[in-house]
């Protein structure tokens, strides 16, 4: 019972975040995306009883979703799908057809990025800390500024 | 035609602008499924040990009443088809262990090294016992048609022979299928690294 309160707790604080980064991660297919939020949910649950504490929660999650959402990239083929076919448009609230562009845009720059480049930069747009980046990708601080600064100008030159 | 981002916290501005994405899903349904599926991966490996258990059983009754004596092609073929599939089945178990061994919650760069390590085993697997277990399976099959043949109405021995070989083709091409897809997950975990 303890367990599950624990788990909900989780899943309200960070379900939705995780759900965002798999719609960036799959380029806004959504089917793919809930698929891989619920996949990595389920791991969290399964793994739930293992995890000691030596790392924030958001840490603990965000490796899971990283790794989960890597093997499933190749799984689902989605890699080809996703790259080469139309990809169905999220509903934006207020959105104007010029809002719709940059979207589109955006998220078409953020899919030419490497795999794990694209997880580094979902992670700066969901606001992550730099130390939390290193330690779920599993390389030095420096190593992730020096990639962000090189993702931010690349994806600032593709998105004009 | 819409106004250009030139620099990135106009970027973080449109994502921050996204609504949030909705989902049906709760919590408990999550822990519906992932209880179903941890259930399903134990009765997996319970039936898949049982079925080892109970052919290596008969095997060796069956061999202990033949008390080695009447020793001859057939049950050099049945031995052999019944040896192999219970490689295979010990091959899957190791494998199975092995791939709960990696875990999901490790860092990126831990977990990519230790797929792509479980994927290169996999691959040794395939392109040399994989080849060598079916053979030896086909051979094993061969074996036994000609005490079929003199067993078995002509109908009958028919029937198994073709059914045998169908069985056999469709099982090649499922594990050429098998080992082509988990080569290709390689080549893909190898690129990222």
């Amino acid at each position: 019972m303890e367990k599950q309160l624990r788990f909900n707790e989780i899943f309200e604080q960070h379900y939705p975040r995780v759900l965002r980064l798999c719609t960036g991660y799959f380029n806004r297919d959504t089917g793919i995306a809930n698929d891989a939020a619920q996949e990595i949910f389920m791991k969290v649950w399964e793994h739930l009883d293992s995890f000691r504490g030596d790392s924030e929660v958001s840490t603990w999650i965000y490796r899971i979703a990283v790794n989960t959402c890597l093997v499933l990239l190749r799984k689902n083929k989605a890699k080809k799908e996703v790259l080469t076919e139309k990809i169905p448009v999220m509903i934006v609230e207020n959105d104007s057809v010029e809002k719709e562009e940059k979207f589109a845009r955006m998220y078409s720059c953020i899919q030419k990025l490497e795999e794990v480049n694209r997880m580094i930069i979902l992670m700066v747009l969901e606001n992550t800390g730099y130390d939390e980046i290193a330690q779920v990708i599993g390389i030095s601080e420096e190593n992730v500024r020096v990639r962000i600064h090189r993702i931010k100008k690349s994806l600032t030159q593709c998105v004009q | 035609m819409c106004t250009m981002m030139t620099d990135f916290n106009q970027i973080q501005e449109l994502w921050n602008s996204q609504s949030d994405t909705s989902s049906s899903v709760r919590a408990d349904e999550i822990i519906q499924k992932a209880e179903n599926h941890l259930k399903k991966i134990k009765r997996d490996h319970i039936v898949t040990i049982a079925i080892l258990v109970v052919v290596v059983t008969v095997l060796v009754a069956y061999f202990a009443w033949l008390n080695f004596s009447r020793w001859n092609l057939f049950t050099t073929g049945l031995s052999l088809m019944i040896g192999m599939l219970v490689w295979r089945i010990i091959l899957e178990l190791v494998s199975a262990k092995r791939f709960s061994g990696i875990k999901p919650d490790s860092s990126f760069s831990e977990y990519s090294e230790k797929i792509t390590a479980f994927y290169t085993w996999r691959k040794k697997v395939h392109l040399v016992l994989t080849p060598f277990i079916y053979l030896s399976y086909v051979a094993g099959f061969v074996m036994l048609l000609p005490a079929l043949k003199a067993n078995l109405t002509a109908g009958m021995f028919w029937f198994c022979a073709i059914s045998g070989s169908g069985f056999l083709i469709g099982f090649g091409i499922f594990l050429i299928h098998l080992i082509r897809k988990e080569i290709r997950m390689l080549d893909y975990l190898k690129e990222i690294n």
